[in-house]
């Protein structure tokens, strides 16, 4: 393996396991030997992604939140934006999230919590799958299919015993998702979990995100996830709006494709 | 501690230290960086940059836009997420709030701001023999704590609506202030001047003083509070301690990578207005 994907795998681990994590546990978790572990280690300290306290113990270092704070400001979204989402949220009382399409990747960049106790884990950062979510459906549906079909070629994770697993089923399930307008995540990403999405998209048609509603099924039924359908396809094209006004070149200049590594 | 110094330790080591130097390189860049950029900052070899930068792309470390230019990727923000979620923010507090307790006499909390709700991460009482308990922040409004004022002040206009509601506010005491109107031009004030007062206002003999934390995203997520007995401290003199309570929230909000914001929205709403700029 490459060292800096060991590192990464590291990082990952410290991430995961944390807050704090002993060096044989990440030797247990990552099987890399102890000495290679420990330098590779050492050299995220010396770049502030690790630290390591007096006791020897490991943890996130404040590099990984300056960096993560380089990469939320990427993304300019107009205080309009949670207007429109909190507007949206009085006649839906769940939670709503707005996602960014960058990179082929799909993150949460807003969350509105819902007015009730049930609150989802999700948090602004986190990524989202694409094919087990209702906003990477949504956003699937509006890609050229070349490239929703290249973003699918890879094993599928089965996020519950709903979730679509093979791309070719996924793919043609798209259509009728295209046709809607709106995408329907039936406890696919989350057990207990269902949400309705839309894709948000610039002024060339092309998704650069999403918006959703999502509850514990037992607090949204199918139908009435359905029913709010026409208010969030309404409050997604608000959005997309307001997001060309706040940067008219926008972030459709923006590959959807990961760099492949033939480099 | 040592080092076993193999020709392949030394190339390993040295291969992930490039590719975080090209990282941090990236990620510092106003704008993204092409690959020749990128090899002329650095001062490595286009073929050493270009396999980093594969490495770091592989990991969703950095990513190309349109132009195929690097930006640092999106797998970061989502780390740094799981991260926050998975901190123990009591023990990241806790050397900055014993330092805290000495500077200032009262009971000392912190407090999380977290799906729409106040939480207590941690208290630490006052070198005084008793401890002062305010209203429980849970279940008292934002308007009416100076931990709560001190979060909505700095949030952006459309969620100060969201969180309290058309009014008016539910009232505990005589002092709590009741008209959303009112309530907004004392956070145009607590914004001003960085920090909260509640004076009574949760509860009669209970005055509070609390600054606000950051995260990384720049957003307020709790804030430091010290709470006195309103009978042994006015509040001219308990405005004083708001330079350490600052920097103490100042203190918990960077070692979790959190930092004030250099604006807190493109509107010119004047309640919103940053007063941090000059505390970076």
């Amino acid at each position: 393996m490459p060292t800096i994907d060991k590192s990464s795998t590291i990082l990952q681990c410290v991430v995961s396991y944390g807050p704090r994590v002993r060096l044989a546990h990440l030797q247990q978790l990552t099987n890399i030997p102890k000495p290679t572990l420990h330098r590779l280690l050492h050299t995220m300290i010396e770049h502030g992604l690790i630290r390591q306290d007096d006791t020897g113990i490991y943890s996130v270092g404040s590099e990984l939140f300056r960096l993560a704070h380089d990469v939320y400001n990427q993304f300019h979204i107009p205080v309009e934006a949670r207007q429109i989402m909190i507007d949206l949220q009085h006649e839906a009382k769940e939670t709503i999230h707005l996602s960014l399409f960058r990179g082929g990747q799909l993150v949460y960049a807003e969350k509105l919590e819902a007015p009730h106790p049930f609150q989802m884990v999700s948090r602004v950062g986190k990524l989202q799958p694409l094919h087990s979510s209702a906003i990477g459906k949504a956003v699937l549906a509006l890609l050229p299919e070349p490239e929703a079909a290249q973003l699918l070629a890879r094993s599928l994770k089965r996020m519950t015993e709903f979730t679509i697993v093979d791309p070719r089923t996924l793919l043609t399930s798209l259509a009728a998702v295209r046709i809607q307008g709106f995408a329907v995540d039936d406890e696919e990403d989350e057990a207990g979990l269902r949400a309705i999405g839309c894709a948000i998209c610039d002024a060339q048609g092309r998704p650069t995100g999403g918006l959703s509603i999502v509850a514990p099924s037992f607090q949204m039924s199918l139908t009435q996830a359905y029913a709010y359908a026409p208010l969030l396809v309404e409050a997604g094209r608000r959005i997309a709006e307001v997001i060309a006004q706040c940067e008219p070149d926008g972030p459709s200049a923006d590959a959807s494709v990961r760099v492949n590594d033939t480099g | 501690m040592d080092f076993p110094s193999s020709a392949c330790y030394s190339c390993a080591v040295t291969a992930t230290d490039k590719a975080f130097e090209l990282l941090a390189l990236i990620s510092a860049a106003p704008r993204p960086q092409r690959l020749l950029d990128v090899v002329k900052a650095s001062g490595l070899k286009q073929a050493t940059v270009r396999r980093s930068l594969v490495g770091l792309a592989r990991q969703g470390l950095v990513r190309q836009d349109a132009r195929k230019a690097y930006l640092p990727g999106l797998h970061i923000l989502d780390l740094a997420a799981v991260a926050l979620d998975r901190m123990d923010f009591a023990a990241e507090a806790e050397g900055a709030l014993r330092a805290l307790s000495v500077d200032v006499p009262g009971t000392i909390t912190l407090a999380l701001y977290r799906d729409r709700q106040l939480s207590i991460a941690s208290t630490l009482a006052s070198s005084e023999p008793y401890r002062v308990a305010g209203r429980g922040i849970e279940s008292t409004g934002f308007h009416a704590t100076a931990a709560g004022k001190a979060i909505i002040a700095h949030l952006p206009p459309p969620d100060v609506g969201w969180l309290l509601g058309p009014g008016p506010l539910p009232r505990y005491t005589p002092h709590t202030i009741t008209a959303v109107e009112v309530l907004l031009q004392e956070l145009a004030h607590v914004a001003a001047r960085g920090f909260a007062i509640n004076d009574q206002e949760s509860r009669i003999g209970v005055r509070c003083l609390a600054a606000p934390i950051w995260n990384h995203l720049a957003h307020p997520m709790g804030a430091v509070t010290v709470t006195v007995a309103a009978s042994q401290c006015t509040v001219d003199e308990l405005i004083p301690s708001a330079a350490v309570v600052r920097s103490a929230a100042a203190a918990i909000s960077s070692s979790m990578g959190g930092l004030p914001p250099a604006r807190f929205s493109q509107h010119n709403d004047a309640p919103f207005i940053s007063q941090n700029a000059n505390d970076r």
